[in-house]
């Protein structure tokens, strides 16, 4: 169980980034953040992930508090952040040099055909494309087998059609050990496919302000009615949370505009 | 469609073949492009002074040079002045650059002795490294000791800025990969900030390199009795060009050749770089 408790965090020059942010992810189970820019999800994400110390409150998982980076929780960063210096495999196995040789290359190999990306291990991440450079990252970030894996906006700088194939594909490599996932997005087409619940924070200060449970059925249906209602809800919390009540009557407009991000 | 399964297959390995022998030639020819300008330059000078439209007498022909290194050579003067030289060269660029690596290291991981020593440091790269001569000669003397300080001193501040800047301009993305991973301090230097690093050290050694081969003339002009350079102020004093333009030939080639052992070694640690010249 990861718990964040009322956290907060204020930069030093006054800003205050996450405010009273009070969330709980269980085991498995795969939490979508969603909000508009600067309402503090990628704060957030970066404070469980220990890379950032809040200022209030606590964050924990089964009861330990997170103050630094942690052996159970991986990151996946919004670029690959590959090291161009190591081949795709000893990329994948930056994780593991504590393990013994034979042990590091079997994870790696079997985490690369995971990825599909197995005939690509000799290569530099320069010469791979941007889905695959983000698939390796997934896979670095899944070799170490975390029980929490936190993913900031993992494919936004994909191109559609990659991003639809990749979301399908995090999903697979879920099911594998089913992790707990934290996501942060501003695709709310991508938080209704993946997650078990959705998170919608609003700006100024940064806070969780409606949860949304996404109950529909594995896999999902882009195209589906269920769907759809979901993405509204979404897109409706999104609205409310940035002071721009919807009126009745307009709710769906708005909905389908799909747009509520980009202000 | 045997007769066209038939040309496709005895096609191909011609074709293949023909591309790689016009890839050895390209890599053949592209070194012999440099040549032509110093060569050809070479070549006229040779007529022009054989034809006696000039007596060669400042700028001896080629011929004449050739033989001076002869000479030099079969006398073992030649031998004698380059170990002199290499040796000091070893010395003070060995010396200036772990000075340079340790110093540029340390300002560039930490902010306070940054802040402490930088300043200090870029005072003294301010002063023109020729200034330190006559100080060098009055504490270390004037044999190998004050030679070999003048290099280390040309060497060190392209080495030390070099490795600091390259430190402070490691992508922090990169860093927190490392921090998500937990790795040591010792571990995020080795396996991160080394590697990081690694491409703007070279560089920096090989201009370090460079002004090492600079500050090595200098040195020798301070009163040396064997080197490259006090065979250049030998020709001088007395009167024998060809014997200055040998020098300056096995300046020019001692510092190519050096230069291309270090980006040589350097080289296989780099084949990563996303660069544009590699196609």
């Amino acid at each position: 169980m990861l718990t964040l408790n009322n956290v907060g965090k204020t930069y030093p020059n006054g800003v205050r980034a996450l405010e009273g942010a009070t969330l709980e992810v269980g085991p498995g189970e795969i939490v979508v953040v969603v909000g508009g820019s600067g309402c503090g999800k990628s704060t957030l994400l970066r404070l469980v992930c220990g890379l950032d110390r809040p200022t209030h409150g606590s964050i924990t998982l089964d009861g330990t508090p997170i103050t630094a980076p942690h052996e159970k929780i991986g990151m996946v960063f919004q670029e690959p952040r590959l090291l161009p210096w190591l081949s795709v495999a000893d990329n994948v196995g930056f994780g593991l040099t504590d393990r013994p040789r034979e042990e590091r290359q079997a994870r790696v190999a079997l985490q690369l055909e995971r990825v599909a990306l197995h005939d690509k291990a000799a290569v530099w991440p320069r010469e791979l494309s941007g889905g695959q450079a983000q698939r390796t990252a997934l896979a670095r970030a899944l070799v170490t087998r975390p029980e929490v894996l936190l993913l900031d906006e993992p494919f936004s700088a994909l191109d559609a059609f990659t991003r639809t194939d990749l979301q399908d594909h995090l999903l697979d490599l879920w099911a594998d050990a089913k992790p707990t996932l934290v996501v942060v997005t501003h695709d709310v087409d991508e938080a209704v496919v993946l997650a078990d619940r959705i998170a919608v924070m609003r700006p100024r200060p940064g806070r969780v302000f409606a949860e949304i449970e996404a109950d529909l059925p594995r896999p999902r249906d882009r195209q589906s009615a269920a769907f759809d209602a979901v993405k509204r809800r979404v897109l409706n919390a999104l609205d409310r949370s940035l002071d721009r009540a919807v009126k009745p009557g307009h709710e769906d407009v708005r909905a389908n505009q799909g747009a509520a991000l980009w202000w | 469609m045997s007769v066209v399964h038939v040309t496709v297959t005895a096609e191909r390995p011609v074709a293949t073949r023909e591309a790689d022998r016009s890839a050895r030639l390209a890599r053949l020819a592209r070194p012999a492009l440099g040549l032509l300008l110093p060569v050809g330059a070479a070549l006229l000078w040779e007529i022009a002074v054989r034809a006696g439209l000039s007596d060669g007498r400042l700028l001896p022909p080629p011929s004449r040079i050739f033989q001076e290194f002869a000479d030099l050579y079969r006398t073992g003067e030649l031998q004698r002045h380059v170990v002199a030289t290499l040796l000091r060269m070893a010395f003070g660029f060995g010396l200036g650059t772990v000075a340079g690596t340790l110093l540029g290291a340390i300002s560039g991981y930490s902010g306070l002795m940054r802040r402490l020593i930088d300043p200090t440091l870029q005072g003294l790269r301010a002063v023109p490294s020729i200034a330190w001569i006559p100080l060098f000669i009055l504490w270390l003397g004037i044999f190998e000791t004050s030679k070999v300080a003048l290099i280390a001193v040309g060497v060190f501040f392209p080495v030390y800025l070099g490795v600091m800047a390259a430190i402070l301009s490691v992508d922090r993305k990169i860093v927190e990969v490392g921090q998500v991973f937990r790795l040591s301090p010792p571990a995020m230097i080795r396996r991160i900030l080394l590697p990081a690093v690694l491409p703007a050290y070279v560089v920096s050694l090989r201009s370090g390199l460079g002004l090492g081969w600079m500050f090595v003339i200098a040195a020798e002009f301070m009163g040396a009795s064997e080197g490259l350079g006090y065979l250049l102020i030998d020709g001088q004093q007395l009167g024998k060009p060809a014997e200055i333009v040998a020098a300056i030939l096995a300046f020019a080639v001692l510092g190519k050749i050096t230069d291309a052992i270090l980006a040589g070694v350097a080289a296989p640690f780099l084949r990563w770089e996303d660069v544009v010249t590699r196609q």
